[in-house]
């Protein structure tokens, strides 16, 4: 409660949500904001200037631009927040797994996480996308991979730290099993922090889908995802610097709005903790 | 000390067994037959010229066989060959590392160079105007994707202020645009987490102590506060050899730089798993060798800390 409060009232939070809550807007009713068919080309106007029917203008093909980078969202988000909800939940899981675990558990737990924790993301990438061919399947699996170990990690951090305080050694006291304080006890205490570390995780995420995108990983020409339309604007660097412009700008502000919103929830969390 | 030193290297000589072992298994998933694949680019395909290169490339045998041959040639430094460049991995590796080295090193010294300073200022006035806008700094720079920062880079200076080259050149100089690119969102968080690192300090009792005797916020914060945090930071600056490396490979394809980015991509396209694997142990290793050197750091800088900071 004190803290939903606290949310609100903090600007830099609600502009953050405000953002984020857009971005999933413009996400979902994609198809009707839209003024065109994304992959409708028209070669007789390829990169027209901003008018009224091209209200940002059309690319090399001629495709309405505006109209691609709304479409854009949809990658995206419908990628990046899933990816970062499967790997929340497998963090919270193995996370409190290795921290209330037995010592064998911990201890093989804490090994997969320092062998996988070495791979960077874009190595992997490379690797499953030679082995399992180009496509989104590879770099999905490759940012899964890359990333998992991270989210245990910071589990395991959060939860190390409750174990020191007085209030689990008094639930077991008063009778309580290990899963029923896990679930009932520790989640519901570590939640706030994990979930700064969730949002600033999207914004990551999204950077690095659009990273891939941009290398030529994971969508098939032609795909409006903003990583990969920066790909085919470069072809026109300093004739249209336009059309390089608004595609990452996209993909810069949707990780600000994810990363504004979890700045601001440490900031809070941060100041309740010191006083 | 030196019994922890050896203990910490057994744990990173496991990690990179583990390393090792994954990588392997990757490049098995592939189900390709990379003999059949040089033999269609060179001897042809007859079966006897095809199981004579299954016999050189150590393809015949069971998996463990072909796990223990792969590894002790790449402990020889014999990385196997590339289907891509058609040349052994090594000689590629040698000839495309120096540029991402390069990249990666002056990447760390405008993260350094830059990002000292604001933290410092930053937390020696907390809360005034300067520490504000690094704030707002460090929030923008984390979320910009280095691909689309080093494209303005390259449009500001080749259109707008031509002072300077944007051509790739040899040497450092053509390396400053793309190694700053690069540094922006690590520097970002660099200068968040190392001012919320001092000031964690500065509220520490030990500080108030000094200044009721008489010692200047000044003098407290250098003197005393960096010290203590430093841990925290290293252990970030030892992670960031693995972040910068993804920020390399897409830096290097916009500014169209021959290393190791390039040569990933090349790969990943022509689906050539010796080379791949190669890259992957190298940059595991790389990487967990660093993260030790961190925690060492870590030790000689605060041995008064239990853990060696934060790496949990």
């Amino acid at each position: 409660m004190m803290l939903r409060e606290k949310i609100l009232r903090s600007p830099q939070a609600m502009i953050g949500l405000a953002l984020i809550a857009l971005l999933v807007l413009i996400a979902l009713f994609a198809d009707v904001l839209a003024p065109h068919d994304p992959t409708e080309q028209n070669i007789l106007a390829k990169y027209r200037a901003p008018d009224a029917e091209y209200p940002l203008g059309t690319d090399q093909l001629g495709r309405c631009e505006l109209s691609r980078l709304i479409y854009g969202a949809r990658y995206s988000l419908g990628i990046g927040l899933p990816v970062v909800a499967v790997l929340g939940l497998l963090g919270l899981l193995l996370g409190c797994l290795s921290a209330c675990a037995p010592k064998g558990i911990q201890w093989v737990v804490q090994y997969l996480c320092n062998v996988f924790v070495a791979f960077p993301a874009v190595v992997l990438a490379a690797a499953l996308t030679g082995v399992i061919g180009n496509g989104i399947p590879a770099t999905i699996c490759a940012v899964l991979l890359a990333m998992w170990a991270w989210f245990v990690r910071m589990v395991r951090g959060y939860v190390l730290v409750e174990l020191g305080r007085d209030y689990p050694l008094a639930s077991r006291i008063a009778g309580c099993g290990t899963m029923r304080l896990i679930l009932r006890h520790l989640i519901p205490n570590i939640l706030p922090q994990y979930l700064v570390y969730l949002s600033t995780g999207v914004a990551s995420t999204v950077i690095m889908i659009s990273g891939f995108a941009f290398l030529g990983m994971g969508f098939p020409a032609g795909t409006p995802e903003w990583g990969a339309m920066l790909n085919e604007a470069r072809r026109g660097l300093y004739a249209h610097p336009e059309l390089l412009l608004y595609p990452g700008g996209c993909v810069a502000l949707t990780a600000c709005a994810f990363n504004l919103f979890g700045e601001a929830l440490r900031d809070i969390l941060e100041r309740t903790e010191g006083s | 000390m030196a019994r922890t030193a050896l203990r910490k290297a057994g744990y990173l000589l496991l990690i990179l067994l583990g390393v090792s072992l994954l990588s392997f298994a990757l490049l098995q998933l592939s189900g390709r037959d990379p003999a059949l694949a040089i033999a269609l680019r060179s001897q042809g395909t007859s079966e006897e010229n095809l199981a004579r290169l299954r016999e050189e490339m150590g393809l015949n045998g069971t998996m463990l066989e072909q796990y223990l041959k792969w590894l002790t040639g790449f402990l020889r430094g014999d990385f196997g060959y590339s289907i891509y460049s058609g040349r052994a991995v090594a000689a590629d590796l040698l000839s495309v590392l120096p540029v991402t080295c390069a990249l990666m090193g002056l990447a760390f010294l405008w993260i350094l160079l830059l990002g000292t300073p604001m933290a410092l200022y930053a937390a020696y006035r907390p809360g005034k105007l300067f520490d504000q806008v690094v704030r707002i700094l460090n929030v923008l720079g984390i979320c910009l994707p280095t691909f689309w920062s080093g494209y303005l880079l390259l449009v500001l200076f080749a259109v707008k202020i031509p002072l300077i080259s944007v051509a790739p050149k040899p040497g450092l100089a053509g390396l400053l645009l793309p190694s700053f690119a690069l540094a922006v969102p690590s520097m970002a968080s660099y200068t968040r987490v190392f001012r919320a690192s001092l000031l964690k300090q500065m509220h520490a009792e030990y500080c108030l102590i000094a200044r009721t005797r008489g010692l200047s916020r000044k003098e407290i914060l250098l003197r005393h506060a960096v010290r203590n945090a430093m841990p925290p930071v290293v252990t970030l600056l030892m992670q960031y050899v693995g972040y910068l490396f993804i920020g390399t490979v897409l830096v290097e394809s916009v500014f169209s730089l021959n290393g190791l980015g390039s040569y990933l991509l090349g790969c990943a396209l022509a689906s050539d798993a010796a080379a791949l694997a190669a890259c992957l142990v190298l940059a595991a290793a790389v990487y967990a060798v660093f993260n030790l050197l961190g925690e060492f750091i870590n030790r000689m800088l605060c041995p008064w800390m239990e853990k060696g900071g934060v790496l949990q």
